[in-house]
Protein backbone atom coordinates (compact mmCIF):
# COMPACT_ATOMS: atom_id res chain seq x y z
CA UNK A 1 0.00 0.00 0.00
CA UNK A 2 2.85 2.32 0.99
CA UNK A 3 4.82 2.17 -1.92
CA UNK A 4 1.09 2.87 -4.18
CA UNK A 5 0.60 5.55 -1.84
CA UNK A 6 2.60 8.31 -3.86
CA UNK A 7 1.02 6.99 -7.15
CA UNK A 8 -2.55 8.11 -5.53
CA UNK A 9 -1.54 11.23 -4.38
CA UNK A 10 0.28 12.35 -7.80
CA UNK A 11 -3.14 10.63 -9.90
CA UNK A 12 -4.94 13.22 -7.55
CA UNK A 13 -3.15 16.44 -8.06
CA UNK A 14 -2.93 15.77 -11.67
CA UNK A 15 -6.78 15.40 -11.62
CA UNK A 16 -7.25 19.18 -9.77
CA UNK A 17 -4.40 20.56 -12.36
CA UNK A 18 -7.19 18.88 -15.03
CA UNK A 19 -9.95 20.11 -13.63
CA UNK A 20 -8.49 23.71 -13.02
CA UNK A 21 -7.46 24.12 -16.61
CA UNK A 22 -10.64 22.87 -18.50
CA UNK A 23 -13.33 25.15 -18.42
CA UNK A 24 -16.47 22.85 -18.36
CA UNK A 25 -14.58 20.23 -15.86
CA UNK A 26 -14.46 23.10 -13.72
CA UNK A 27 -17.84 23.86 -14.01
CA UNK A 28 -19.29 20.34 -13.98
CA UNK A 29 -17.39 19.61 -10.51
CA UNK A 30 -18.72 22.63 -8.80
CA UNK A 31 -21.86 21.72 -9.97
CA UNK A 32 -21.42 18.28 -8.05
CA UNK A 33 -19.69 19.72 -5.09
CA UNK A 34 -22.31 22.33 -4.74
CA UNK A 35 -25.25 19.41 -4.47
CA UNK A 36 -22.77 17.64 -2.22
CA UNK A 37 -22.56 20.05 0.19
CA UNK A 38 -26.02 21.01 0.31
CA UNK A 39 -26.88 17.52 1.00
CA UNK A 40 -24.51 17.36 3.51
CA UNK A 41 -24.91 20.41 5.19
CA UNK A 42 -28.20 21.43 3.98
CA UNK A 43 -30.77 19.64 6.21
CA UNK A 44 -28.72 21.36 9.72
CA UNK A 45 -30.19 24.92 8.68
CA UNK A 46 -33.61 24.36 6.83
CA UNK A 47 -35.60 22.46 9.99
CA UNK A 48 -38.27 19.40 9.86
CA UNK A 49 -39.13 18.95 5.75
CA UNK A 50 -42.75 17.53 7.18
CA UNK A 51 -43.31 19.98 9.36
CA UNK A 52 -46.89 22.08 9.18
CA UNK A 53 -45.00 25.25 8.99
CA UNK A 54 -47.90 27.90 7.32
CA UNK A 55 -50.54 28.41 5.20
CA UNK A 56 -50.70 25.78 2.17
CA UNK A 57 -49.98 26.69 -1.60
CA UNK A 58 -48.22 29.95 -0.44
CA UNK A 59 -45.92 31.56 -2.99
CA UNK A 60 -42.02 32.53 -2.08
CA UNK A 61 -41.90 34.43 0.59
CA UNK A 62 -39.25 35.81 3.15
CA UNK A 63 -39.95 32.85 5.44
CA UNK A 64 -40.36 30.82 2.66
CA UNK A 65 -38.05 31.23 -0.27
CA UNK A 66 -39.86 28.40 -2.05
CA UNK A 67 -43.53 28.95 -0.60
CA UNK A 68 -45.44 26.38 0.59
CA UNK A 69 -46.48 22.58 -0.11
CA UNK A 70 -50.47 21.73 -0.23
CA UNK A 71 -50.25 21.02 3.51
CA UNK A 72 -48.27 23.50 4.30
CA UNK A 73 -44.89 22.56 4.66
CA UNK A 74 -41.80 24.48 3.59
CA UNK A 75 -40.63 23.65 0.17
CA UNK A 76 -36.80 24.63 0.61
CA UNK A 77 -36.81 22.35 3.40
CA UNK A 78 -38.06 19.49 1.61
CA UNK A 79 -35.81 20.23 -1.48
CA UNK A 80 -32.82 20.04 0.59
CA UNK A 81 -33.39 16.77 2.57
CA UNK A 82 -34.56 15.25 -0.53
CA UNK A 83 -31.24 16.30 -2.56
CA UNK A 84 -29.80 13.81 0.52
CA UNK A 85 -31.42 10.53 -0.50
CA UNK A 86 -31.04 11.38 -4.25
CA UNK A 87 -27.53 12.15 -4.23
CA UNK A 88 -27.51 9.10 -1.74
CA UNK A 89 -29.53 6.38 -3.91
CA UNK A 90 -27.80 7.95 -7.37
CA UNK A 91 -24.43 7.65 -6.35
CA UNK A 92 -24.85 3.89 -4.50
CA UNK A 93 -27.23 2.82 -7.36
CA UNK A 94 -24.82 4.10 -10.18
CA UNK A 95 -21.60 2.42 -8.72
CA UNK A 96 -23.85 -0.86 -7.95
CA UNK A 97 -24.99 -1.16 -11.45
CA UNK A 98 -21.64 -0.59 -13.00
CA UNK A 99 -20.09 -3.31 -10.14
CA UNK A 100 -22.47 -5.73 -11.05
CA UNK A 101 -22.46 -5.05 -14.55
CA UNK A 102 -18.99 -5.16 -14.35
CA UNK A 103 -18.60 -9.00 -12.74
CA UNK A 104 -21.06 -10.08 -15.32
CA UNK A 105 -19.87 -8.45 -18.34
CA UNK A 106 -16.09 -8.56 -17.87
CA UNK A 107 -16.36 -12.38 -16.89
CA UNK A 108 -18.53 -13.42 -20.03
CA UNK A 109 -15.83 -11.38 -22.22
CA UNK A 110 -12.33 -12.83 -20.32
CA UNK A 111 -13.99 -16.69 -19.97
CA UNK A 112 -15.90 -16.82 -22.63
CA UNK A 113 -17.62 -20.24 -24.43
CA UNK A 114 -20.26 -21.59 -22.48
CA UNK A 115 -20.30 -19.26 -19.42
CA UNK A 116 -20.15 -16.47 -22.16
CA UNK A 117 -23.89 -17.50 -24.08
CA UNK A 118 -25.19 -17.93 -20.47
CA UNK A 119 -24.25 -14.68 -18.85
CA UNK A 120 -25.01 -12.95 -22.21
CA UNK A 121 -28.55 -14.15 -22.50
CA UNK A 122 -29.21 -13.36 -19.48
CA UNK A 123 -28.26 -9.34 -19.83
CA UNK A 124 -30.21 -9.84 -23.33
CA UNK A 125 -33.27 -11.19 -21.72
CA UNK A 126 -32.91 -8.64 -18.72
CA UNK A 127 -32.34 -5.58 -21.80
CA UNK A 128 -35.38 -6.70 -23.41
CA UNK A 129 -38.00 -6.85 -20.62
CA UNK A 130 -38.77 -3.28 -19.89
CA UNK A 131 -37.53 -2.22 -16.51
CA UNK A 132 -40.27 0.62 -15.48
CA UNK A 133 -42.92 -1.80 -15.22
CA UNK A 134 -40.52 -4.70 -13.56
CA UNK A 135 -39.39 -2.36 -11.27
CA UNK A 136 -43.05 -1.14 -9.89
CA UNK A 137 -44.07 -4.52 -9.79
CA UNK A 138 -40.93 -5.33 -7.36
CA UNK A 139 -41.49 -2.42 -5.63
CA UNK A 140 -45.13 -3.01 -4.97
CA UNK A 141 -44.21 -6.55 -2.71
CA UNK A 142 -41.54 -4.98 -0.91
CA UNK A 143 -42.04 -2.81 2.05
CA UNK A 144 -41.28 1.06 0.42
CA UNK A 145 -38.07 2.44 1.12
CA UNK A 146 -34.81 4.00 -0.20
CA UNK A 147 -33.69 0.23 0.29
CA UNK A 148 -36.35 -1.28 -1.66
CA UNK A 149 -35.34 1.74 -4.45
CA UNK A 150 -32.11 1.10 -4.64
CA UNK A 151 -32.82 -2.91 -5.11
CA UNK A 152 -35.09 -2.54 -7.76
CA UNK A 153 -33.05 0.21 -9.76
CA UNK A 154 -29.81 -2.26 -9.42
CA UNK A 155 -32.19 -5.17 -10.72
CA UNK A 156 -33.95 -2.93 -13.50
CA UNK A 157 -30.67 -0.83 -14.78
CA UNK A 158 -27.23 -3.25 -14.76
CA UNK A 159 -27.67 -5.30 -17.82
CA UNK A 160 -26.12 -2.18 -20.09
CA UNK A 161 -23.76 -1.89 -18.50
CA UNK A 162 -22.48 -5.77 -18.21
CA UNK A 163 -23.18 -5.71 -22.29
CA UNK A 164 -21.23 -2.77 -23.20
CA UNK A 165 -18.40 -4.03 -20.57
CA UNK A 166 -18.49 -8.01 -21.91
CA UNK A 167 -17.91 -6.01 -25.81
CA UNK A 168 -14.80 -4.20 -24.74
CA UNK A 169 -13.48 -7.16 -22.95
CA UNK A 170 -13.32 -8.83 -25.90
CA UNK A 171 -11.82 -6.11 -28.00
CA UNK A 172 -9.28 -6.02 -25.11
CA UNK A 173 -8.37 -9.67 -24.74
CA UNK A 174 -6.89 -10.56 -27.99
CA UNK A 175 -4.45 -7.19 -27.56
CA UNK A 176 -0.99 -8.34 -27.59
CA UNK A 177 -0.47 -7.18 -23.85
CA UNK A 178 -2.90 -9.88 -22.84
CA UNK A 179 -1.55 -12.34 -24.91
CA UNK A 180 1.91 -11.27 -23.03
CA UNK A 181 0.23 -11.77 -19.75
CA UNK A 182 -0.85 -14.91 -20.71
CA UNK A 183 2.47 -16.22 -21.45
CA UNK A 184 4.30 -14.67 -18.45
CA UNK A 185 1.93 -17.35 -16.60
CA UNK A 186 -0.41 -14.96 -14.49
CA UNK A 187 -4.04 -15.78 -12.81
CA UNK A 188 -6.79 -14.60 -14.75
CA UNK A 189 -8.16 -13.03 -11.87
CA UNK A 190 -4.12 -10.86 -12.14
CA UNK A 191 -4.78 -10.29 -15.80
CA UNK A 192 -8.52 -8.77 -15.75
CA UNK A 193 -7.90 -6.45 -12.76
CA UNK A 194 -4.58 -5.02 -13.41
CA UNK A 195 -4.51 -5.89 -16.86
CA UNK A 196 -7.58 -4.87 -18.82
CA UNK A 197 -9.84 -3.34 -16.34
CA UNK A 198 -7.46 -0.08 -15.96
CA UNK A 199 -7.22 -0.28 -19.43
CA UNK A 200 -11.49 0.17 -19.52
CA UNK A 201 -11.15 3.08 -16.54
CA UNK A 202 -12.56 5.92 -18.65
CA UNK A 203 -15.22 3.57 -19.84
CA UNK A 204 -15.90 2.27 -16.32
CA UNK A 205 -16.01 6.04 -14.83
CA UNK A 206 -18.30 7.40 -17.93
CA UNK A 207 -20.45 4.33 -17.18
CA UNK A 208 -20.60 5.33 -13.13
CA UNK A 209 -21.60 8.79 -14.45
CA UNK A 210 -24.53 7.28 -16.65
CA UNK A 211 -25.56 4.98 -13.75
CA UNK A 212 -26.14 7.82 -10.95
CA UNK A 213 -27.81 9.89 -13.98
CA UNK A 214 -30.29 6.74 -14.91
CA UNK A 215 -30.45 6.09 -11.12
CA UNK A 216 -31.38 9.82 -10.21
CA UNK A 217 -34.22 9.79 -13.14
CA UNK A 218 -35.33 6.27 -12.28
CA UNK A 219 -35.84 7.20 -8.88
CA UNK A 220 -37.88 10.44 -9.21
CA UNK A 221 -39.82 9.16 -11.94
CA UNK A 222 -40.62 6.20 -9.29
CA UNK A 223 -41.48 8.51 -6.58
CA UNK A 224 -43.56 10.70 -8.52
CA UNK A 225 -45.83 7.17 -9.30
CA UNK A 226 -45.38 6.40 -5.58
CA UNK A 227 -46.86 9.71 -4.64
CA UNK A 228 -49.41 9.22 -7.83
CA UNK A 229 -50.26 5.20 -6.29
CA UNK A 230 -49.90 5.97 -2.57
CA UNK A 231 -50.51 3.18 -0.48
CA UNK A 232 -51.92 3.40 3.14
CA UNK B 1 -34.50 -18.44 -41.92
CA UNK B 2 -32.23 -19.44 -39.22
CA UNK B 3 -31.96 -16.41 -38.22
CA UNK B 4 -35.07 -15.60 -37.69
CA UNK B 5 -35.29 -18.74 -35.27
CA UNK B 6 -32.63 -17.66 -33.42
CA UNK B 7 -34.62 -15.01 -32.40
CA UNK B 8 -37.86 -16.02 -32.08
CA UNK B 9 -35.77 -18.23 -29.69
CA UNK B 10 -34.23 -15.66 -27.90
CA UNK B 11 -38.00 -14.43 -27.25
CA UNK B 12 -39.72 -17.33 -26.33
CA UNK B 13 -36.85 -17.58 -23.58
CA UNK B 14 -37.79 -14.04 -22.49
CA UNK B 15 -40.99 -14.61 -22.36
CA UNK B 16 -40.07 -17.63 -20.08
CA UNK B 17 -38.27 -15.72 -17.74
CA UNK B 18 -40.72 -12.79 -17.83
CA UNK B 19 -43.63 -15.36 -16.64
CA UNK B 20 -41.20 -17.15 -14.39
CA UNK B 21 -40.29 -13.73 -12.68
CA UNK B 22 -44.16 -13.04 -12.70
CA UNK B 23 -44.85 -16.53 -10.89
CA UNK B 24 -42.05 -16.32 -8.37
CA UNK B 25 -42.40 -12.82 -7.56
CA UNK B 26 -45.14 -13.53 -5.00
CA UNK B 27 -44.18 -16.41 -3.42
CA UNK B 28 -40.60 -15.24 -2.29
CA UNK B 29 -42.02 -11.53 -1.07
CA UNK B 30 -43.03 -11.43 2.59
CA UNK B 31 -46.51 -11.36 2.72
CA UNK B 32 -48.93 -12.68 0.08
CA UNK B 33 -51.60 -10.60 -1.88
CA UNK B 34 -54.09 -13.26 -0.10
CA UNK B 35 -53.34 -11.96 2.97
CA UNK B 36 -53.21 -8.47 1.96
CA UNK B 37 -56.54 -8.50 0.42
CA UNK B 38 -57.88 -10.18 3.65
CA UNK B 39 -56.34 -7.78 6.12
CA UNK B 40 -58.10 -4.85 3.92
CA UNK B 41 -61.27 -6.72 5.08
CA UNK B 42 -60.54 -5.79 8.84
CA UNK B 43 -62.20 -9.17 9.52
CA UNK B 44 -65.11 -8.71 7.54
CA UNK B 45 -64.38 -12.32 6.18
CA UNK B 46 -64.27 -15.72 7.72
CA UNK B 47 -60.86 -17.27 7.91
CA UNK B 48 -62.69 -20.08 4.81
CA UNK B 49 -62.98 -16.96 2.80
CA UNK B 50 -58.32 -16.66 3.10
CA UNK B 51 -58.60 -20.15 1.45
CA UNK B 52 -60.93 -18.82 -0.97
CA UNK B 53 -58.61 -16.20 -2.02
CA UNK B 54 -55.11 -18.43 -1.49
CA UNK B 55 -57.41 -20.46 -4.15
CA UNK B 56 -58.21 -17.93 -6.83
CA UNK B 57 -54.44 -16.89 -6.28
CA UNK B 58 -53.33 -19.83 -7.20
CA UNK B 59 -51.54 -20.35 -3.72
CA UNK B 60 -52.40 -23.47 -2.70
CA UNK B 61 -50.56 -25.98 -0.33
CA UNK B 62 -49.61 -28.03 -3.89
CA UNK B 63 -45.76 -28.41 -4.54
CA UNK B 64 -44.44 -25.42 -5.79
CA UNK B 65 -43.77 -27.11 -8.88
CA UNK B 66 -47.46 -28.21 -9.20
CA UNK B 67 -48.37 -24.63 -8.92
CA UNK B 68 -45.97 -23.37 -11.56
CA UNK B 69 -47.35 -25.96 -14.07
CA UNK B 70 -51.08 -24.73 -12.93
CA UNK B 71 -50.16 -20.95 -13.66
CA UNK B 72 -48.63 -21.74 -17.04
CA UNK B 73 -51.25 -23.86 -18.11
CA UNK B 74 -53.90 -20.76 -16.99
CA UNK B 75 -51.79 -18.08 -18.14
CA UNK B 76 -52.04 -20.32 -22.00
CA UNK B 77 -55.45 -20.13 -22.11
CA UNK B 78 -55.28 -16.45 -21.38
CA UNK B 79 -56.51 -16.90 -18.14
CA UNK B 80 -54.73 -13.87 -16.15
CA UNK B 81 -57.05 -14.46 -12.83
CA UNK B 82 -59.88 -12.00 -11.34
CA UNK B 83 -58.88 -8.12 -11.32
CA UNK B 84 -60.26 -7.09 -7.45
CA UNK B 85 -59.97 -3.60 -8.55
CA UNK B 86 -62.39 -4.60 -11.19
CA UNK B 87 -64.36 -7.24 -9.40
CA UNK B 88 -65.47 -9.41 -11.06
CA UNK B 89 -64.13 -8.74 -14.63
CA UNK B 90 -61.02 -11.02 -15.84
CA UNK B 91 -58.05 -9.67 -15.81
CA UNK B 92 -57.63 -10.01 -19.56
CA UNK B 93 -60.87 -8.16 -20.46
CA UNK B 94 -59.64 -5.19 -18.02
CA UNK B 95 -55.95 -5.10 -19.75
CA UNK B 96 -57.58 -5.26 -23.37
CA UNK B 97 -59.38 -1.80 -22.76
CA UNK B 98 -56.49 -0.18 -22.00
CA UNK B 99 -53.82 -1.55 -24.37
CA UNK B 100 -55.18 0.03 -27.25
CA UNK B 101 -54.93 3.67 -26.27
CA UNK B 102 -51.20 2.68 -24.83
CA UNK B 103 -50.40 1.31 -28.09
CA UNK B 104 -51.84 4.30 -29.80
CA UNK B 105 -49.79 6.50 -27.86
CA UNK B 106 -46.45 4.93 -27.57
CA UNK B 107 -46.60 3.55 -31.16
CA UNK B 108 -47.00 7.23 -32.47
CA UNK B 109 -44.56 8.67 -30.21
CA UNK B 110 -42.02 6.39 -30.99
CA UNK B 111 -42.92 6.22 -34.97
CA UNK B 112 -43.29 10.48 -34.84
CA UNK B 113 -39.96 10.78 -33.08
CA UNK B 114 -37.72 8.32 -34.64
CA UNK B 115 -38.78 10.21 -38.19
CA UNK B 116 -38.56 13.63 -37.05
CA UNK B 117 -35.45 12.76 -35.25
CA UNK B 118 -33.60 10.89 -37.96
CA UNK B 119 -34.38 13.56 -40.61
CA UNK B 120 -33.02 15.95 -38.25
CA UNK B 121 -30.12 14.00 -38.25
CA UNK B 122 -29.75 13.50 -41.87
CA UNK B 123 -30.11 17.82 -41.82
CA UNK B 124 -27.42 18.24 -39.55
CA UNK B 125 -24.71 15.72 -41.09
CA UNK B 126 -25.92 17.25 -44.66
CA UNK B 127 -25.19 20.56 -43.96
CA UNK B 128 -22.57 20.42 -41.03
CA UNK B 129 -21.97 23.18 -38.98
CA UNK B 130 -24.75 24.57 -40.10
CA UNK B 131 -28.24 25.98 -38.38
CA UNK B 132 -29.56 22.55 -37.41
CA UNK B 133 -26.29 21.65 -36.83
CA UNK B 134 -25.49 23.59 -34.06
CA UNK B 135 -28.87 24.59 -32.95
CA UNK B 136 -30.54 21.13 -32.21
CA UNK B 137 -28.17 18.89 -31.25
CA UNK B 138 -27.74 20.60 -27.88
CA UNK B 139 -31.21 21.95 -27.41
CA UNK B 140 -32.60 18.50 -27.81
CA UNK B 141 -30.17 17.20 -24.96
CA UNK B 142 -31.40 19.66 -22.79
CA UNK B 143 -35.20 18.49 -23.19
CA UNK B 144 -33.83 15.17 -22.61
CA UNK B 145 -32.42 15.62 -19.59
CA UNK B 146 -35.46 17.67 -17.23
CA UNK B 147 -37.21 14.23 -15.83
CA UNK B 148 -39.95 13.35 -18.33
CA UNK B 149 -42.79 13.98 -15.59
CA UNK B 150 -41.90 17.46 -15.31
CA UNK B 151 -41.60 18.40 -18.47
CA UNK B 152 -45.59 16.60 -19.21
CA UNK B 153 -46.37 19.02 -16.56
CA UNK B 154 -45.28 22.38 -17.45
CA UNK B 155 -47.00 21.19 -20.96
CA UNK B 156 -49.96 20.33 -19.67
CA UNK B 157 -50.07 23.77 -17.29
CA UNK B 158 -49.09 26.10 -20.04
CA UNK B 159 -50.65 24.30 -23.46
CA UNK B 160 -53.53 22.82 -21.69
CA UNK B 161 -54.48 24.95 -18.67
CA UNK B 162 -53.31 28.11 -19.32
CA UNK B 163 -54.11 28.48 -22.91
CA UNK B 164 -56.28 26.19 -23.31
CA UNK B 165 -55.14 25.08 -26.37
CA UNK B 166 -55.60 21.25 -25.28
CA UNK B 167 -57.87 19.02 -23.41
CA UNK B 168 -56.41 18.54 -19.86
CA UNK B 169 -56.94 14.85 -19.91
CA UNK B 170 -58.67 11.61 -20.77
CA UNK B 171 -58.38 9.85 -24.02
CA UNK B 172 -61.54 11.25 -25.90
CA UNK B 173 -64.15 14.17 -24.23
CA UNK B 174 -67.82 12.99 -23.52
CA UNK B 175 -69.66 15.06 -26.45
CA UNK B 176 -68.44 12.32 -29.05
CA UNK B 177 -69.21 9.00 -29.83
CA UNK B 178 -66.62 6.65 -30.05
CA UNK B 179 -66.55 4.40 -33.82
CA UNK B 180 -65.10 5.35 -37.43
CA UNK B 181 -66.18 9.26 -37.07
CA UNK B 182 -64.84 11.80 -38.35
CA UNK B 183 -65.58 13.74 -34.87
CA UNK B 184 -64.20 11.33 -33.14
CA UNK B 185 -61.09 10.57 -34.49
CA UNK B 186 -60.51 14.53 -34.12
CA UNK B 187 -61.09 14.43 -31.09
CA UNK B 188 -59.04 11.61 -30.13
CA UNK B 189 -55.92 13.24 -31.73
CA UNK B 190 -57.03 16.67 -30.31
CA UNK B 191 -56.24 14.46 -26.82
CA UNK B 192 -52.94 12.34 -27.83
CA UNK B 193 -51.17 15.41 -29.08
CA UNK B 194 -49.80 16.66 -25.75
CA UNK B 195 -48.52 13.07 -24.60
CA UNK B 196 -47.48 12.40 -28.20
CA UNK B 197 -45.68 15.48 -28.39
CA UNK B 198 -44.00 15.77 -24.62
CA UNK B 199 -42.59 11.78 -25.34
CA UNK B 200 -41.50 12.95 -28.72
CA UNK B 201 -39.79 16.28 -27.44
CA UNK B 202 -38.08 14.05 -24.36
CA UNK B 203 -36.93 11.56 -27.38
CA UNK B 204 -35.83 13.11 -29.78
CA UNK B 205 -32.12 14.09 -29.02
CA UNK B 206 -31.29 10.28 -28.99
CA UNK B 207 -32.25 9.74 -32.57
CA UNK B 208 -31.07 13.12 -33.62
CA UNK B 209 -27.78 12.29 -32.28
CA UNK B 210 -27.53 8.69 -33.55
CA UNK B 211 -28.44 9.69 -36.82
CA UNK B 212 -25.97 12.22 -37.04
CA UNK B 213 -22.97 10.79 -35.95
CA UNK B 214 -23.58 7.81 -38.21
CA UNK B 215 -24.33 9.85 -41.03
CA UNK B 216 -21.57 12.05 -40.51
CA UNK B 217 -18.88 8.33 -40.93
CA UNK B 218 -21.07 7.70 -43.79
CA UNK B 219 -20.77 10.49 -46.06
CA UNK B 220 -16.78 10.22 -45.41
CA UNK B 221 -17.12 6.96 -47.39
CA UNK B 222 -15.59 6.22 -50.66
CA UNK B 223 -19.38 5.30 -52.37
CA UNK B 224 -20.60 8.59 -51.21
CA UNK B 225 -17.77 9.99 -53.25
CA UNK B 226 -18.36 8.23 -56.27
CA UNK B 227 -21.93 9.08 -56.02
CA UNK B 228 -20.94 13.01 -55.89
CA UNK B 229 -18.15 12.21 -58.71
CA UNK B 230 -20.87 11.01 -60.94
CA UNK B 231 -22.58 14.09 -60.16
CA UNK B 232 -25.66 12.38 -58.78
CA UNK B 233 -28.60 15.31 -57.68
CA UNK B 234 -27.44 16.27 -53.43
CA UNK B 235 -30.80 14.78 -52.39
CA UNK B 236 -30.11 11.80 -54.29
CA UNK B 237 -27.12 11.17 -52.40
CA UNK B 238 -28.33 12.50 -49.21
CA UNK B 239 -31.02 10.44 -48.92
CA UNK B 240 -30.76 6.64 -51.43
CA UNK B 241 -27.16 6.67 -50.62
CA UNK B 242 -26.36 7.94 -47.21
CA UNK B 243 -29.58 8.02 -45.22
CA UNK B 244 -30.43 4.56 -46.35
CA UNK B 245 -26.91 2.65 -44.94
CA UNK B 246 -26.91 5.33 -41.77
CA UNK B 247 -30.08 4.46 -41.02
CA UNK B 248 -29.22 0.86 -39.71
CA UNK B 249 -27.92 1.65 -36.01
CA UNK B 250 -30.95 3.42 -35.88
CA UNK B 251 -33.32 0.72 -36.87
CA UNK B 252 -31.63 -1.47 -34.47
CA UNK B 253 -32.16 1.19 -31.58
CA UNK B 254 -35.83 1.22 -32.38
CA UNK B 255 -36.42 -2.14 -30.67
CA UNK B 256 -35.17 -1.14 -27.47
CA UNK B 257 -36.72 2.72 -27.75
CA UNK B 258 -40.69 0.74 -28.29
CA UNK B 259 -39.70 -1.06 -24.95
CA UNK B 260 -38.47 2.00 -23.08
CA UNK B 261 -41.47 4.21 -24.42
CA UNK B 262 -43.89 2.02 -23.47
CA UNK B 263 -42.39 1.42 -20.16
CA UNK B 264 -42.28 5.58 -19.87
CA UNK B 265 -45.78 5.71 -20.81
CA UNK B 266 -46.90 4.37 -17.46
CA UNK B 267 -45.75 8.25 -16.30
CA UNK B 268 -46.95 9.91 -19.58
CA UNK B 269 -50.78 8.29 -19.31
CA UNK B 270 -50.59 9.16 -15.43
CA UNK B 271 -49.85 12.65 -15.91
CA UNK B 272 -52.56 12.95 -19.00
CA UNK B 273 -54.96 10.97 -17.22
CA UNK B 274 -55.04 9.07 -20.12
CA UNK B 275 -56.62 5.16 -19.53
CA UNK B 276 -53.92 3.08 -20.84
CA UNK B 277 -51.97 0.71 -18.67
CA UNK B 278 -49.85 2.91 -16.87
CA UNK B 279 -53.17 4.15 -15.59
CA UNK B 280 -54.48 1.03 -14.79
CA UNK B 281 -51.29 -0.19 -13.09
CA UNK B 282 -51.54 2.79 -10.95
CA UNK B 283 -54.98 1.52 -10.21
CA UNK B 284 -53.65 -1.73 -9.37
CA UNK B 285 -50.93 -0.96 -7.21
CA UNK B 286 -53.05 1.31 -5.35
CA UNK B 287 -55.77 -1.11 -4.40
CA UNK B 288 -53.09 -4.02 -3.92
CA UNK B 289 -54.64 -5.76 -7.15
CA UNK B 290 -51.43 -7.94 -7.62
CA UNK B 291 -53.02 -10.01 -10.42
CA UNK B 292 -54.03 -7.59 -12.87
CA UNK B 293 -50.70 -6.00 -12.09
CA UNK B 294 -49.03 -8.86 -12.95
CA UNK B 295 -51.05 -9.21 -15.84
CA UNK B 296 -50.18 -5.60 -17.49
CA UNK B 297 -46.39 -6.50 -16.56
CA UNK B 298 -46.68 -9.50 -18.56
CA UNK B 299 -48.66 -7.94 -21.74
CA UNK B 300 -46.04 -5.02 -21.43
CA UNK B 301 -43.70 -7.85 -21.66
CA UNK B 302 -44.84 -9.37 -24.75
CA UNK B 303 -45.59 -6.31 -26.32
CA UNK B 304 -42.26 -5.37 -26.09
CA UNK B 305 -40.89 -8.67 -27.30
CA UNK B 306 -43.18 -8.68 -30.28
CA UNK B 307 -42.24 -5.40 -31.46
CA UNK B 308 -38.63 -6.35 -30.86
CA UNK B 309 -38.76 -8.81 -33.04
CA UNK B 310 -40.65 -7.25 -35.94
CA UNK B 311 -37.54 -4.73 -35.59
CA UNK B 312 -35.33 -7.92 -36.07
CA UNK B 313 -37.49 -8.83 -39.29
CA UNK B 314 -36.84 -4.70 -40.34
CA UNK B 315 -33.68 -4.79 -39.92
CA UNK B 316 -32.55 -8.05 -41.87
CA UNK B 317 -34.84 -6.82 -44.64
CA UNK B 318 -33.37 -3.50 -44.88
CA UNK B 319 -29.57 -5.24 -44.25
CA UNK B 320 -28.53 -7.62 -46.88
CA UNK B 321 -24.99 -8.65 -44.43
CA UNK B 322 -27.39 -10.14 -41.78
CA UNK B 323 -29.18 -12.68 -44.63
CA UNK B 324 -25.88 -13.19 -46.37
CA UNK B 325 -23.99 -14.26 -42.79
CA UNK B 326 -26.49 -16.16 -41.80
CA UNK B 327 -28.02 -18.15 -44.84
Amino acid sequence: MSARTPGAIAGISAWADAVRHDKRAAFGAGVVLFFVLLAAFGPLFVGDPNELVGVPLQPPSAAHWLGTTGQGQDVLAQLVVGTRTSLLIGFSVGLTVVFVGALIGVTAGYVGGRVDGILSLLFNVFLVIPGLPLAIVIAAYLPSGPLTLGLVLVIAGWAWNARVLRAQTLAHRNRDFVAAAVVAGESGWRIVTSEILPNMTSLIVSQVIGGTVYAIGAQVGLEFLDWATYRP
Amino acid sequence: MRYILKRLGFYALAGWVALTLNFFLPRLMPGDPATALFARFRGMLGPEALDALRETFGLTDAPLIMQYFTYLGHVFRGDLGVSVAYFPSPVLDVIAGGLVWTILLAGTAVIVSFAIGSLLGVAAAWWRFGRIDTLMPPLSALLGAFPYFWLAMVALYVFGFTLGWFPLGHAYGDGVTPGFNVAFVVDVARHAALPVGTVVVATIGGWLLTMRNTMVSVLGTDYVNLARAKGLSPSRIALRYAARNALLPSVTGFGMALGFVLGGSLLTEIVFSYPGQGYLLVQAVRSQDYQLMQGIFLIITLAVLGANFLVDLISLWLDPRIREATS
